[in-house]
């Protein structure tokens, strides 16, 4: 049976205070139309709500630390935050709009795993757990049902050992081939391998956090989720996948 | 035996990394291929027919790592969970290979091991089975690449020393720091160049934070009958998925931490000495799960009588604390190794009675402790070989692998690294830590008990 682990929440800290602009993060080429969810600076408390945003409820999975991980030691690879991920803010009403729906990718038939686990909302890291797609450059993508705002994705690839995935790519599109009102809203393909051209993002190892992306406010239907093997092998993972948004009127 | 032809640090290639220290306590090893004509050779020749025997993390590490060797060839998967045979089996796909036949017991898997022509397996189930399947397969034929601890008994340990000397199977133990290149650099720095003076202290931890049990999905739960037909069952004879998912905690399946963790690097303490222990005291406690059965910390202090004349080694395993993570160190009047399969980890540190040679005054430091000691990885590149960088890109269980393959290739026991026999005088060495902790008493060797 899988057990039931605590669930983390992150959530609104006391106490007021300016947000950093220098941490939110817009997607390329087109403004946000609806109010800008805003991250604010890591380790400083976050207002309840300011100017009308209140931080996202985010359910953890528990911590996990099974066997020897491969050493993870790459400049490209950020350090460690050190600390819990401070709370992100977005308008009132913001939802995980992918909870439940349709998953395709590049890997029709994974190795271990269903493609509809990453939308199933559970995020335990275990054996079970995750799904696992081929090596090299693989995807997967949600389709939220119709035309969404949305304020961040958080993604969760593997969390059991201390690795980082490659070449982590997100971008969201109005279509379902990606080809209409593309947004990329992270990108650590320095090298632009995956061909979606070269980004400035680092790499980061996952934690039973997840990774959270500021989407400010983009506009679309589809999210699509890239990487190109990990620090341990050359398989591509995802536990979960969430999608933090507003359906649009 | 042979000497190796490296003097001042500088490595002849055809000499670097020999194989074969076999028997525990040979430090100086006779010119055989390195790793790197190891590699070669588990690529030449003939396909090898393999299976894997226990696809849980451990195996599946193993199985990646053994698919990237060419030549290697997944014919069968065995384990009683469906969610290891499929994960095994999708993968084994995944790389290109035909689907392999699945089994859940591997008695079955052997019994069909002729008409799959299966040459060899790799085994990674809980240690309570190692030396009952490697007995098994050796006697089918196959010759054996079975993960550390060998066994959690020294019967069992015996029992496969001797099957691999009465069958003239290959078995490898899965202790692959010995076919590490950075390892056997740090032990030729070491034993013969002496560049650390006497080595009269040594030191090793594994740290790990607590972590919780773990957990399997509902879906893949296995049924009572299975559980109990394979023996995973609790004090009370129920059947218990999780003493199958926790195995290491329970005296039943498992050595406890100090097999688990702590038999790699006393492994290295006997190696790089060039002995086995003369006695250890050891303690421990079982803090924060009750029901793990073993302690979850252990520290432990041996006693050697080395050639060049006594040593101590201090070790400790940790499951409630993380912090400095896991290395060896060895320490002698003129300088001090710091290793571990993290290359961040791996340092050299001279005393002032120490003398720098002049080939690695322009080797690269690194901070670490307070102090910047020279790089290991980089003193390693400079005198390596030219091979030196693409060994240590490749993933650290790889290179026992294809030492391995290699031996099974050429049909040759004298270039495993770790054959049975080294092995075994490690788990005895090992297994009387915990002896010592729960005796309270230093725990006496005699040279015979490391002899199988």
């Amino acid at each position: 049976m899988m057990k039931s682990h605590v669930i983390g929440t992150l959530v609104a800290m006391a106490a007021a205070g300016l947000l950093a602009a220098g941490c939110q993060k817009k997607p390329e080429s087109q403004p946000a139309s609806q109010p800008a969810a805003r991250q604010p600076v890591a380790g400083e408390p976050a207002p309840a709500a300011a100017g009308g945003l209140v931080p996202v409820e985010i359910s953890l999975p528990a911590p996990l630390f099974e066997g020897t991980p491969k050493p993870v030691d790459d400049p490209q690879i950020e350090k460690p935050l050190g600390k819990r991920r401070p709370p992100f803010l977005a308008p009132p009403g913001t939802v995980n709009l992918a909870l439940g729906r349709a998953v395709t990718s590049s890997d029709s038939a994974p190795v271990i795993g269903d493609l509809e686990q990453i939308t199933d909302g559970k995020k335990e890291g275990t054996d079970g757990g995750f799904v696992e797609l081929g090596g090299g450059k693989q995807w997967v993508q949600i389709d939220l049902g119709s035309p969404c705002t949305i304020y961040a994705v958080a993604v969760w690839h593997y969390h059991k050992q201390a690795r980082a995935y490659r070449r982590v790519v997100v971008q969201i599109a109005a279509d379902q081939d990606m080809l209409s009102n593309i947004r990329t809203i992270y990108n650590s393909d320095r090298d632009n391998t995956l061909g979606l051209g070269v980004g400035k993002d680092k790499d980061y190892v996952d934690t039973h956090e997840g990774r959270l992306m500021d989407a400010g406010g983009a506009t679309g239907q589809f999210v699509r989720l890239y990487s190109n093997g990990n620090t341990a092998n050359d398989a591509n993972h995802y536990i979960e996948v969430e999608v933090y948004g507003k359906r649009a009127p | 035996m042979e000497e190796n032809t490296m003097t001042d640090g500088k490595m002849n290639r055809r000499t670097f990394l020999a194989a074969a220290a076999v028997g525990a306590g040979a430090v100086i090893t006779r010119p055989l291929h390195g790793l790197a004509q190891a590699a070669t050779a588990a690529a030449g020749g003939g396909a090898i027919n393999a299976a894997i025997l226990g696809a849980g993390t451990q195996g599946m590490v193993l199985l990646r790592d053994a698919l990237a060797i060419p030549g290697v060839r997944f014919k069968a998967v065995c384990d009683i969970w469906a969610y290891s045979q499929k994960y095994a089996s999708g993968t084994i796909r995944k790389a290109g290979q035909d689907a392999p036949a699945v089994f859940e017991d591997y008695r079955e898997m052997l019994a069909g091991a002729g008409k799959m022509d299966l040459q060899a397996v790799i085994i990674a189930t809980p240690d309570w089975m190692h030396a009952e399947q490697a007995v098994a397969a050796m006697k089918a034929g196959l010759h054996v690449y079975c993960e550390k601890e060998m066994s959690q008994s020294l019967a069992g340990a015996g029992q496969m020393v001797q099957t691999a000397r009465q069958t003239g199977r290959l078995c490898q133990i899965g202790h692959q720091r010995r076919s590490n290149p950075l390892y056997r650099f740090a032990l030729d720095l070491i034993a013969r160049d002496k560049i650390c003076g006497r080595v009269t202290t040594c030191y090793g931890q594994w740290n790990r934070p607590v972590s919780p049990a773990s957990t399997w999905p509902e879906k893949f739960v296995i049924p009572d009958e299975t559980l109990k037909k394979y023996g995973y069952a609790d004090a009370d004879g129920k059947p218990s998925m999780h003493e199958f998912r926790n195995w290491r905690w329970y005296r039943k399946y498992s050595a406890g931490p100090i097999a688990d963790l702590g038999s790699h690097q006393i492994d290295i303490f006997n190696w790089f000495l060039g002995a086995e222990p003369a006695a250890v005291l050891a303690s421990g406690g079982r803090d924060f799960n009750p029901s793990r059965q073993w302690c979850q910390d252990i520290l432990a202090v041996y006693e050697y009588n080395t050639k060049g004349g006594s040593a101590r080694a201090f070790y400790q395993v940790l499951n409630s604390n993380g912090y400095g993570n896991y290395f060896e160190r060895f320490m002698g009047e003129a300088g001090t190794i710091s290793i571990s399969e993290d290359p961040a980890r791996c340092h050299l540190a001279f005393e002032p009675a120490g003398k720098v040679p002049e080939w690695m005054t322009d080797v690269a430091t690194v901070a670490a402790d307070g102090q910047t000691p020279f790089s290991l990885v980089e003193a390693f590149k400079k005198r390596g070989g030219p091979d030196a960088e693409a060994q240590l890109k490749k993933n650290i269980h790889r290179l026992h692998l294809e030492n391995f393959f290699a031996a099974v290739r050429a049909g040759d026991v004298k270039l495993l690294t770790c054959p049975p026999e080294t092995a075994y005088a490690t788990a005895a060495a090992v297994l009387a830590v915990n002896d010592a902790v729960e005796s309270g008493a230093k725990v006496q060797f005699k040279p015979e008990q490391f002899k199988a």
